[in-house]
């Protein structure tokens, strides 16, 4: 149970940081994200089991002091996990193997300009949703940055559910491109 | 470039209207076949997983910058029902010339500016919670049973709550304070995170989670204040009536106060009286003690019950307390468990922890 004590002396306390930064990952977005992958799968054993795959990966590749967007590399490494289970059962079916599913993720050291570049990606994150048209913009915001359920937001804007959710896909479109044009890989924030 | 992005058009417009269908819950099985589908293309995959990467960014936005984000002023409808019916885009040319008309007698009675006096009233039922945002981009966590209505016009910002609890999230205006007015008391603020809930008995409980809030009471007519005001800091909490302070400024966890938020209710420090109670507030089916022995017991527990499952708490607190739960159809009756009965309760927890896997 206490796998601190299992490694060296000298390990002990940087795996004992790793340990606490992946629960820590875990406790505070398990919820979403399970109900994310159940919505994305369909099932939620499935959902659980690309869970469990993902806070390994997690725990075996990030060290707490080099993740800038912790979320990001959550939702990125589960959206992969759940995409290679999905070719996967495809491929189960057509008796093809071999697939070659999870990029690679670059294993660079912590340096002081990763913090810098990654207030420099928020800060035109930032400016871009500012930028967006008022009756977007203010969907995506109490979505996302509140955190208010969806049909609470049709209720305060005077929208349907509908609309909401033409907003917000345009909204998430409008980023999304303008993220790209300033260069800005997204499947590489971590 | 252009080239690059007018090829990526495609798949990131479906990618981001996948991206939200999935959030809303209300896909089918299948559209999800079909979905699973499209994500068999991996340029597809790939734009699907930048949108969700988008997102969790934009969820995880540093509190500063979240901050500016939620000050941005949020459109409100005009009228709702026009709006409504503005999403049938069929209906739209029948209903212009009745908006042109609505506009024409707008102007006429110069109803705009009258906008602003329409109080707004947010309530929610036994059990419900809901979040809203008030006008001026302050977030309102509104727990059961209770009510606010907005009464704020140009410079002002005033909210009242006429019962129960709100946890408050200010947005940040350093022109405009924020009021919330509970009977006569007045709590006002710039921007912070402030719980404040009136009480079934009458009092009145606020609780600071950041920034700094002063609490006081207003003269109503010829009444005066019953006390001078407080401040109040983060992790603290003050407690009053109409008569006076039930509790003066003392420190409290801030957060455990408002884990109502995850549906959750702290016992640890609570008489067990105060449990009860607070769990009564979120449902209709209530719980009753006539045994006294109960209260003089002086049962003390410890970690988080969840609120919306009745039954499951209720469960919990008699494997936990020498109590007996009786459900009678209509309320829950507590009674306190007889000394044998004791001696046998405290057997049968070893027995079970030994029976656990």
């Amino acid at each position: 149970m206490d796998k601190g004590d299992m490694g060296g002396v000298g390990e002990g306390s940087s795996r004992g940081k790793r340990d606490e930064f992946v629960e820590a990952l875990c406790r505070s977005h398990e919820p979403q994200l399970l109900q994310y992958l159940t919505r994305l799968l369909g099932r939620v054993d499935a959902a659980r089991e690309v869970l469990q795959d993902t806070y390994e990966k997690i725990h075996k590749q990030y060290r707490p002091e080099d993740v800038m967007f912790p979320r990001a590399i959550l939702y990125k490494i589960a959206t992969n996990f759940a995409l290679m289970r999905l070719r996967r059962a495809r491929l189960e079916k057509s008796i093809i193997s071999g697939s070659q599913g999870m990029e690679k993720v670059p294993d660079e050291a912590a340096s002081p300009d990763k913090r810098a570049m990654a207030d420099e990606i928020n800060e035109r994150l930032v400016q871009t949703i500012k930028e967006l048209p008022p009756n977007l913009r203010a969907v995506l915001v109490m979505a996302h940055v509140q955190g208010i359920p969806r049909k609470d937001i049709a209720e305060q804007l005077g929208i349907s559910l509908k609309r909401v959710d033409k907003r917000m896909t345009k909204a998430l479109r409008i980023l999304r491109e303008r993220m790209e044009s300033f260069g800005i890989d997204l499947l590489r924030v971590d | 470039m252009s080239a690059r992005s007018e090829t990526n058009v495609k798949p990131i417009k479906e990618a981001a209207s996948w991206t939200t269908l999935v959030d809303s819950g209300e896909m089918s099985d299948g559209q999800r076949q079909e979905f699973h589908s499209w994500l068999e293309v991996p340029h597809n995959a790939r734009a699907h997983s930048e949108c969700r990467t988008l997102l969790a960014m934009i969820q995880d936005l540093p509190e500063n910058k979240a901050a500016g984000l939620r000050r941005l002023p949020i459109p409100q409808p005009w009228f709702p029902a026009l709006a409504h019916v503005l999403d049938h885009p069929l209906k739209t040319s029948c209903v212009a010339a009745a908006a042109v008309a609505l506009l024409v007698a707008g102007a006429w009675f110069n109803l705009r500016p009258v906008r602003e006096y329409v109080t707004q009233s947010y309530s929610t039922e036994t059990g419900e919670a809901r979040t809203i945002t008030l006008k001026d981009g302050t977030v309102a966590h509104i727990n059961t049973k209770s009510r606010i209505r907005w009464t704020g016009a140009g410079k002002d910002r005033r909210v009242v709550l006429e019962m129960g609890e709100v946890l408050f999230e200010v947005a940040h205006d350093p022109v405009r304070p924020f009021r919330v007015m509970v009977g006569n008391s007045e709590i006002r603020d710039l921007a912070t995170e402030f719980d404040v809930y009136r009480r079934d008995n009458g009092s009145v409980v606020v609780t600071v989670l950041k920034g700094q809030v002063a609490v006081g009471g207003v003269a109503i007519g010829s009444a005066e204040s019953t006390f001078s005001e407080r401040e109040l800091k983060p992790n603290q909490q003050v407690e009053y009536t109409t008569a006076g302070l039930v509790n003066d400024v003392h420190p409290v966890d801030a957060g455990k106060v408002v884990r109502w938020r995850e549906g959750l209710l702290e016992t640890k420090g609570l008489s067990f009286s105060t449990v009860v109670s607070e769990l009564n507030r979120y449902s209709t089916k209530q719980i009753l003690v006539p045994d006294s022995r109960v209260d003089d017991a002086h049962i003390a527990l410890g970690g988080a019950l969840g609120i919306h499952d009745m039954p499951a708490a209720l469960s919990l607190i008699q494997e936990t307390a020498p109590i007996v739960v009786t459900d009678t159809g209509d309320s829950y009756v507590l009674t306190y468990k007889s000394d044998e009965a004791v001696s046998e309760q405290n057997t049968a927890p070893q027995q079970n922890a030994a029976g656990r896997p």
